[in-house]
C-alpha cells in the first residue's frame, strides 16, 4: 500500500458564466445567481435562443485583459485558461523557486472554436492562418505552459466530462510518486458550434433551464469554463508557508462498460469511482459532509447518479447533502471536472453548501432530494463527482485544512 | 407499401452500419429494439435524423420513437400517414 | 515496486497486423485505413456487430485487444487501460465537423458524434470485456514510452491491479499507426522504455 499523503490545494483559478474569478464565482453560488442565458456571443443559428452558461466576454476582452499580442494566436479555450490558470498561480504566491512543477490541462474542444470560425478562410486569405497550429488538443497546454514557465512536465488529458477531474487525479499522483513537487491542474473548454449540434443530435439539450435531479429534468445547458488548482506536495507547501486552501485526500476513476454515452441503470461506474475514492481517502460514506454531484439533469445520468449514490450512502437517510452546480453554470465540459473542484474547496472554506436550482420534485422511483437553499453547515470532507462518454467515471474527494 | 418497406430496409441498413444484414433478412415485422435486432439509444436517434431528412417528418421527442421504431412495418405504416 | 513484463503486443501499420512481431494479416499498403480494418475484421474472423458502428480509431483498438485476448487469454476485469495519441478522435471530429458546417442541409449524425472523443475507444473495450477499470487517454506529440512506463507502472502498483492494456493509437482516415500491448506480473519481455521503442521502431 503505498503513501496516501493528503495533496495540498494552494491555489485556485476560475472563470465561468458567473464569474471572471474564484471569489466572483463564489458570490453568484451563495447569491443562487445563475449565469444560464440566451447565446448572444457565440456565431450560431440558434443565438437568442438556445441556453448556455456563456462567459460574458468577448476574445479581445480576454486578450486585453492577459496583455497578449493580437499577433499571436490563441483560442478561446486557451484564453480562458490562461485567465484562470494565471489567478491560481498568483493565489498560491507563485511557481519558480526551484521546485518540480508540471501542467496537466484538459480539454475537449481544443482549438476547435478557431477553426470552425476561420477554416473557410484559410484557403482564400493568409489573415487568420496563424491560427492553424491552434487546432489540436495539446496545443493549449503548450500555451499556457510556455505563459507561466512550466518546462518539467506538460500533458493534456482529453476523457470527455471527466477530463479535468483525471487531470487532477493524474497530477495528484504524479506528487505522490516523487515525480513532482507541484502540479498545475484542471481544464477549459470553450462553447462552440460543434458541440451545440452534436449535444442536440442525441436530443439531450433542453430547451430550458436545466433541472438537475428533478422528475421533469429534460437535459443539460452546455457552458464554458476554465478552471485549475495547484496542488503540492504538503512537505513543499510547508517549507514555503503556503496554507492549504484544502487537501485532496482521494480519487477514484472506473469504466461503467455499458453505453457509448449512457450510463448504466445501477450507475455501476459512478458507484465504483465514489467507492475507489472513499477507499483512497480511508473514509466511510457516513463521513462525507456533501456531494457536488456531476448532475447534468439529463434524464439519463441524473437516474444513474442518483441509484448509485443510493448504492453508496445505503438510502436517502444516509446521503449528505447534494447538488449539482450545472444550472449554474451549465456543463462546461472538460472543465467541468475543475470548476466543481474548485466550488468543492469554496464549500470547505466557506463551510457552505451551494444550492440545486430549478428542482421542485424528486425523481420518482429514487425519492431523493438534493439541496435546494444555500446553507452553512460543518464541512469536513466533499465529494465531486464527474462522469464522461466513453463510461469514463471519476470522482474526487476534498478533505478540509485545518489551517 | 412492400416498396416502401423494402426501401426502409435498405435505409436501416445502410444508416446504421448493419453491415452483416441484407434486406432478405430483415422482415417486416422483426423487433428492431430489445430481443429482436438489438438497436440502441444511438440508433433510435439516427433514425429519428432519417425521419427528417428522408421523409420530412420530425419527431420531437425520442420517447414517441419508441412505439414509431417497433418495427419496419410500424415505421412503414407511420411515414405513409405523416409524409410531407 | 514489482517487476513488470510486456506479455503481448500487437501493431497495426502499413496494411499489417502483427501479433507478438509475427505477420497474421496483411493488406496492401495503400489500402485504406477502414477497408483495412473492416476486410482484417472479416478474415481473422471476429464477431462483434457492433464493430460496424465504431470509427476508424476503435476499430483498430478493438482489433488489437481482440487479438490479444485470443493470444494471452481474458482481461481480468480490473485491467487499467492507459492510451495516447497525437490526434485524439481526428476522423470522427472531421467527419461531424464537414456535416454541421456544410453550406447545404446542414445536420449532425448522433452516430458520429458520439465518436468524437478518444476515450470512447476505451469506452467501446470495456464494453466488450466488461472491463470496469480506470482509464486515462493522453494526446502527446508522439509516442512518449518515458512517459507512459513509469505511469504504468504507478498505476498498476497504486491500486494492486493485475494488468495494464496500454498503447499508442493514433489512428485517423489516411494513418493507422498503432502499438498496443499488455502489461502484467509476469512474462519474459521487461517493460521498460527500451524494449517498448524497440517495439515500436520495429518496421519489418
Amino acid at each position: 500500500m503505498i503513501s496516501t499523503t493528503p495533496i495540498a490545494v494552494t491555489g485556485m483559478g476560475a472563470i465561468s458564466a458567473i464569474g471572471n474569478n474564484v471569489a466572483a464565482n463564489f458570490q453568484s453560488l451563495v447569491d443562487s445567481k445563475p449565469g444560464i442565458a440566451p447565446i448572444q456571443r457565440l456565431d450560431t443559428c440558434h443565438r437568442g435562443r438556445l441556453l448556455a452558461g456563456e462567459i460574458p466576454m468577448s476574445n479581445a476582452e480576454l486578450y486585453d485583459r492577459l496583455g497578449l499580442s493580437g499577433e499571436t494566436a490563441y483560442t478561446r479555450s486557451t484564453l480562458l485558461g490562461l485567465l484562470a490558470a494565471t489567478e491560481a498561480v498568483e493565489h498560491a504566491g507563485g511557481l519558480n523557486d526551484g521546485c518540480r512543477i508540471g501542467l496537466v490541462s484538459a480539454t475537449t474542444v481544443g482549438g476547435m472554436d478557431a477553426t470552425e470560425q476561420y477554416y473557410d478562410d484559410y484557403l482564400i486569405s493568409g489573415e487568420h492562418r496563424h491560427f492553424i497550429p491552434t487546432h489540436p488538443c495539446g496545443y493549449a497546454a503548450e500555451q499556457i505552459a510556455r505563459h507561466l514557465g512550466i518546462s518539467d512536465f506538460v500533458t493534456t488529458i482529453s476523457t470527455a466530462c471527466s477530463s479535468a477531474a483525471n487531470a487532477i487525479m493524474l497530477g495528484a499522483r504524479m506528487i505522490r510518486a516523487g515525480l513532482l513537487d507541484r502540479a498545475l491542474v484542471g481544464g477549459t473548454d470553450c462553447l462552440s458550434r460543434f458541440t451545440i449540434n452534436g449535444f442536440q443530435s442525441l436530443m439531450i439539450y433542453s430547451d430550458s433551464h436545466c433541472r438537475p435531479f428533478d422528475d421533469h429534468r429534460n437535459g443539460l445547458n452546455l457552458g464554458e469554463a476554465a478552471a485549475y488548482l495547484l496542488l503540492e506536495h504538503p512537505d513543499v507547501a510547508g517549507r514555503c508557508g503556503r496554507k492549504p486552501l484544502a487537501y485532496l485526500t482521494g480519487y477514484g476513476n472506473a469504466n461503467d462498460a455499458f453505453h457509448q454515452t449512457a450510463s448504466s441503470e445501477d450507475g455501476e461506474g459512478a458507484y465504483l469511482a465514489m467507492l475507489q475514492a472513499l477507499n483512497v481517502a480511508g473514509l466511510a460514506p457516513a463521513e462525507i459532509d456533501y456531494v457536488n454531484a456531476h448532475g447534468t439533469a439529463t434524464p439519463n445520468n441524473d437516474l444513474a447518479e442518483g441509484t448509485a449514490l443510493l448504492r453508496i450512502f445505503g438510502s436517502e437517510y444516509g446521503l449528505p447533502p447534494f447538488s449539482s452546480t450545472k444550472a449554474f453554470t451549465g456543463h462546461t465540459l472538460a472543465a467541468a471536472g475543475a470548476i466543481e473542484a474548485v466550488f468543492s474547496v469554496l464549500s470547505l472554506r466557506h463551510q457552505v453548501i451551494f444550492p440545486n436550482l430549478n428542482f421542485e420534485q424528486p425523481i420518482a422511483s429514487l425519492g431523493i432530494v438534493p439541496q435546494t437553499e444555500p446553507v452553512n453547515k460543518i464541512i469536513k470532507h466533499v465529494l465531486s463527482n464527474s462522469f464522461g462518454f466513453g463510461g469514463n467515471c471519476s470522482t474526487l474527494l476534498f478533505s478540509k485544512s485545518d489551517d | 407499401m412492400s416498396e416502401l418497406t423494402q426501401e426502409l430496409k435498405a435505409r436501416i441498413i445502410s444508416q446504421l452500419n448493419l453491415e452483416d444484414l441484407t434486406v432478405e433478412d430483415l422482415d417486416d415485422n422483426t423487433p428492431l429494439f430489445g430481443d429482436g435486432l438489438g438497436l440502441d439509444s444511438i440508433d433510435a436517434l439516427e433514425l429519428i435524423v432519417m425521419l427528417d431528412k428522408s421523409y420530412g417528418i420530425k419527431l420531437s421527442d425520442p420517447k414517441e420513437g419508441r412505439k414509431v421504431f417497433e418495427t419496419v412495418q410500424t415505421m412503414a405504416d407511420f411515414i405513409e400517414a405523416n409524409r410531407k | 515496486m514489482e517487476s513488470l513484463y510486456i506479455q503481448s503486443f500487437c501493431t497495426l501499420r502499413n496494411g499489417t497486423i502483427r501479433l507478438n512481431g509475427e505477420p497474421i494479416y496483411g493488406t496492401s499498403e495503400n489500402t485504406p485505413v477502414d477497408d483495412f480494418l473492416r476486410s482484417a475484421y472479416r478474415q481473422l474472423h471476429v464477431d462483434y456487430p457492433k464493430f460496424h458502428k465504431m470509427d476508424v480509431l476503435c476499430k483498430a483498438t478493438f482489433l488489437a485487444t481482440e487479438l490479444m485476448a485470443r493470444d494471452a487469454g481474458p482481461y481480468p476485469t480490473d485491467t487499467a487501460l492507459i492510451f495516447a495519441n497525437r490526434s485524439s478522435s481526428y476522423s470522427s471530429d472531421e467527419k461531424h465537423a464537414t456535416g454541421i458546417y456544410a453550406t447545404q442541409n446542414p445536420g449532425a449524425s448522433p452516430a458520429t458524434f458520439v465518436y468524437t472523443l478518444p476515450n470512447i475507444a476505451m469506452g467501446e473495450i470495456s464494453i466488450r470485456h466488461q472491463l470496469h477499470s480506470e482509464n486515462v487517454f493522453f494526446i502527446f506529440d508522439s509516442y512518449l514510452p518515458e512517459f507512459l512506463v513509469p505511469y504504468t507502472a504507478t498505476a498498476l502498483y497504486d491500486k494492486q491491479v493485475r494488468e495494464g492494456l496500454c498503447g499508442w493509437t493514433e489512428v485517423t482516415a489516411t494513418l493507422c499507426d498503432v502499438l498496443m500491448y499488455r502489461v502484467g506480473r509476469s512474462g519474459s519481455m521487461a517493460h521498460t522504455v527500451t524494449n517498448l521503442k524497440r517495439l515500436y521502431n520495429d518496421h519489418e
